[in-house]
């Protein structure tokens, strides 16, 4: 599982380098978004634009980071695509999650 | 029916029947490259893309049941027979793992309203699978489980009950 990261400012952005997040990811993935933005970074923005598919393990690994975030720090999902926009309307976690439309809105928000 | 040559599959609305096997390791390595075998073929029979990517999900979930559930995690054999035609397609999965009983899972979802900290992290799975898909059947019959998924085409949403 391949996660590139980049700081700019408070804001840690994660980039999911990889076409698919699924059972077979969602441990690793668990494990490299908590490496990466530890305890202390009070915004994330995760770039899921390499993601061309997401299952429910893979949408349960979004959940844990976003658990792990908190309600103090603020996690942000881009470049979602259509599959993965699916997944998360069928399953009402758009309602949960900061989706937003590109990067730059979310490092303006 | 006379096997086709590849040429002559692509965009073909005549009927299909097709059967994948496959033996999951303890890891479940292999169930998204089965998935997408499975989908490469339905999209040359003349899938339209909205139902293949619901096919494609529904059967990963289903497969990532028998391989978290009826193996335990252990591994174990799979099969997949897909069959129909572009405008109305299932596919059934076989298992040898450990079968359910009473009732299918997945009638509601998780409670997503208590808070951040009770948010569910798994339990979508059977859901999305009969969100997907247009019907399901199951059985668990001498050690052999068959889930058949049904897809109308091209309704990319589930009919009303």
């Amino acid at each position: 599982m391949q996660l590139n990261h980049e700081r700019k400012g408070d804001t840690v952005i994660v980039t999911v380098a990889e076409p698919r997040l699924d059972a077979s990811m969602a441990v690793a993935f668990k494990e490299g978004f908590r490496r990466i933005v530890g305890p202390d970074v009070p915004h994330a923005v995760l770039d899921l634009s390499n993601v061309e598919f997401l299952d429910s393990s893979g949408l349960g690994a979004l959940v844990t980071a976003l658990k792990y975030m908190g309600g103090e720090r603020r996690l942000d999902l881009v470049g979602l695509q259509p599959l993965v926009e699916k997944v998360l309307a069928l399953t009402r976690m758009d309602k949960v999650f900061s989706i937003r439309s590109s990067l730059d809105e979310a490092l303006g928000a | 029916m006379a096997k086709k040559r590849p040429a002559d599959v692509v965009k073909d609305d005549r009927a299909f029947r097709e059967s994948f096997v496959c033996e999951l390791g303890p890891a479940g390595a292999e169930i998204g490259p089965l998935v997408d075998r499975i989908c490469t073929r339905l999209a040359e029979h003349g899938i339209d893309a909205a139902r293949l990517d619901d096919a494609c999900l529904a059967l990963t979930e289903a497969i990532n049941n028998v391989h978290e559930h009826a193996y335990g995690g252990e591994g174990g054999p799979v099969s997949v027979a897909a069959e129909g035609r572009s405008g109305r397609f299932s596919l059934t999965l076989r298992d040898r793992g450990t079968g359910m009983k009473g009732i299918l899972p997945g009638e509601r979802l998780p409670s997503c309203d208590a808070g951040l900290e009770t948010l569910p992290e798994g339990g979508f799975g059977w859901f999305m699978i009969r969100q997907l898909a247009d019907s399901v059947e199951y059985s668990s019959k001498s050690g052999r489980n068959t889930l058949r998924l049904v897809f109308a085409n091209p309704a990319s949403q589930r009919d009303p009950p």
